[in-house]
């Protein structure tokens, strides 16, 4: 696809709606802008990067910090929005891995919000 | 091997009176005894978020640490031995001083652990992350020195290799057995997975050949989801007999190769004896053990309830719901890391989260997980959430199992050794 925006926006869109969504190409290391339903309000939230920075360390069990991806996608430097979207479409169970609904299901709109601030700003 | 400035010193100060001035001018002391899952990772995460105010001393007499995580792919044929290979250089350069020595003997009230090679260490705060040890007589007519011939690769390194090259010099028809272990122990799934591996094996190069375990336990880990996998993959070759077929009266001799189940003795190739376990010894030897052979610790810190100085992590703590594995003791450790620094640096302290994954190869790309989020209440570590692998899942799914098992993988072994 020629036309880099367009492109962009269709692997946004895939990423969302697949359930594979680490299998889809990014020449950028994040989604774009993404279409969703979430609350205005949850968006808004203001993340506690110091409490993000002890939650992330239960991801990165599997998830590694250097943003490496083989085998479970990359999760650094994405912008927040788009990692608060994507946190919430696995607690709401519209996106389907059992994994990740669990760990997504027990946090809170502001432990997101917390782990969106720290993993945006989380540099080798 | 590095020898930190403190090795000295803790020689120097040994059990004298000087040695809590020390810790009063110094900056405070964690040391860890064990860089496995458990210890590696606290003493990485204490070094790592402190910024130099903590002086963490890890304690390990191996210069590198072999996973069992993963060493049933290994016997599979599926991994490298030298993949399951990790150093400590990465903790070193991290802060972490490295000391490869066995830890003899702790004593709580000096608050000093000692040394085999004879150096004494003073600690503020002690992390016991030692993993198991096997129960003596668990299983009658084995002992440890019987292990040159009925390995257990229990703990994996040498012995994870000899039971690779038993696997393959079977004469073809022959029988490998498993003497499988009670609960509790490391890895529920672990067991059965090797059993999977070895079907592997076996298929492909010795396809008469036979499996026999012997359990003691009525059922056992995603046991649905391996009896399914045996069928689909192994027809007809893993027998196995649970207690109501003799499977916990089983006595072996190595000697001779047999494997006696419920009075009847009959000759294999290959014994792989897994027996009873308990706590590393050193958590005995510190007096912090159960009669259960376990060490109790308190759900919202993994501190020890015997001590408020010792926190104890993995294998050997006593917790409640969390599965041994690794992925647990990495887990557990950063609740524990958290909390030390807590307590010695101010820095803030938040809820403890725990969860756990077990990943299990039953065939190539054929993959499943069983896992679990978990959350401290006042008696034990509660499973909150859980989810496993379904039977009948689509090939696509199982391979993506596996691949994810394989992210898993390097992403805890890079969490834990940097
Ligand atoms: C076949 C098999 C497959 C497995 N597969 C998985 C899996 O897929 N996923 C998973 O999460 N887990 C798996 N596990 C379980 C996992 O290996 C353990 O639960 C995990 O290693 C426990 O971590 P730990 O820190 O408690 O102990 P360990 O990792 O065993 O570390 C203990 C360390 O302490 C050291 N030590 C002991 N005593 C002393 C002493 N006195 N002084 C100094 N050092 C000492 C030892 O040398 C060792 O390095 C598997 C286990 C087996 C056997
Ligand atoms: C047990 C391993 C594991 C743990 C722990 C884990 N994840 Fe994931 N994560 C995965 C896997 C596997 C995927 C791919 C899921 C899929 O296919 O939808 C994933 C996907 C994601 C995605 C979407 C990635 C994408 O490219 O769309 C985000 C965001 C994410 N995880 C965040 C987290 C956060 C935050 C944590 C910690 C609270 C966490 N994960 C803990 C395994 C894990």
């Amino acid at each position: 696809m020629a036309d880099p925006v367009a492109r962009a926006d269709l692997m946004a869109y895939l990423r969302d709606w697949s359930d594979r969504p680490q299998d889809i190409p990014e020449a950028e290391p994040t989604a774009r802008k993404t279409e969703h339903d979430l609350d205005p309000a949850i968006l808004a939230i203001q993340g506690d990067p110091a409490y993000g920075e002890y939650l992330s360390s239960e991801c990165t069990t599997c998830h590694q910090r250097d943003g490496s991806d083989q085998g479970i996608p990359s999760i650094t430097q994405w912008p927040a929005e788009d990692f608060v979207v994507a946190m919430h479409a696995y607690k709401r169970k519209l996106r389907p891995h059992p994994v990740m609904q669990m760990m997504a299901g027990r946090l809170n709109n502001e432990e997101i919000a917390a782990l969106a601030a720290y993993f945006a700003g989380l540099r080798n | 091997m590095t020898f930190g400035r403190r090795t000295f010193l803790g020689t120097a100060m040994a059990g004298v009176l000087s040695a809590p001035m020390l810790r009063a001018q110094g900056k405070p002391r964690v040391v860890v005894i064990g860089g496995g899952a458990g210890g590696g990772t606290v003493a990485r995460y204490l070094a790592k978020d402190s910024q130099g105010a903590l002086d963490v001393t890890l304690i390990e007499p191996n210069r590198i640490y072999t996973t069992c995580f993963f060493s049933n792919l290994y016997l599979g044929g599926f991994r490298d031995f030298a993949s399951l290979q990790h150093g400590y250089d990465k903790l070193a350069a991290g802060g972490v001083t490295v000391v490869h020595d066995l830890a003899a003997g702790v004593d709580r009230t000096a608050r000093t652990v000692a040394l085999a090679g004879g150096q004494v260490l003073a600690y503020d705060r002690l992390v016991i992350a030692p993993g198991i040890d096997f129960v003596e007589g668990s299983v009658p007519g084995w002992t440890l020195d019987a292990a040159e011939k009925m390995p257990h690769a229990y703990k994996a390194g040498p012995q994870t290799q000899l039971l690779f090259d038993q696997i393959r010099a079977m004469p073809q028809g022959g029988v490998f057995a498993m003497i499988a272990p009670p609960n509790p122990y490391r890895c529920p799934p672990g067991p059965y997975e090797r059993i999977s591996m070895v079907a592997h094996v076996l298929k492909t190069t010795n396809p008469t050949a036979k499996i026999l375990v012997a359990d003691p336990k009525a059922n056992y880990s995603k046991q649905a989801l391996f009896e399914d996998g045996w069928q689909t993959h192994y027809p007809g070759m893993v027998e196995w007999l649970g207690p109501d077929m003799g499977g916990n009266v089983v006595e072996v001799r190595p000697d001779t190769m047999e494997v006696v189940i419920d009075g009847e003795a009959t000759r294999v190739d290959c014994c792989n004896v897994i027996p009873a376990q308990k706590a590393g010894v050193i958590a005995a030897a510190a007096g912090l053990t159960a009669d259960s052979g376990w060490a109790p610790v308190d759900p919202a810190t993994m501190r020890s309830k015997m001590d408020g100085n010792v926190w104890i992590l993995g294998d050997a703590s006593a917790q409640g719901d969390m599965p041994k594995s690794g992925f647990s003791a990495n887990s557990q450790a950063k609740v524990a890391a958290m909390t030390i620094r807590g307590e010695l640096t101010g820095s803030r302290v938040f809820p403890a989260k725990y969860s756990n994954t077990c990943w299990s190869l039953i065939a190539p790309d054929d993959g499943v997980k069983v896992g679990a989020s978990y959350e401290p209440t006042p008696e034990k570590i509660a499973s909150v959430e859980s989810f496993v692998s379904q039977k009948g899942e689509d090939a696509a799914l199982r391979k993506a199992t596996y691949e994810e098992s394989l992210g898993w993988y390097a992403g805890i072994t890079a969490d834990i050794f940097g």
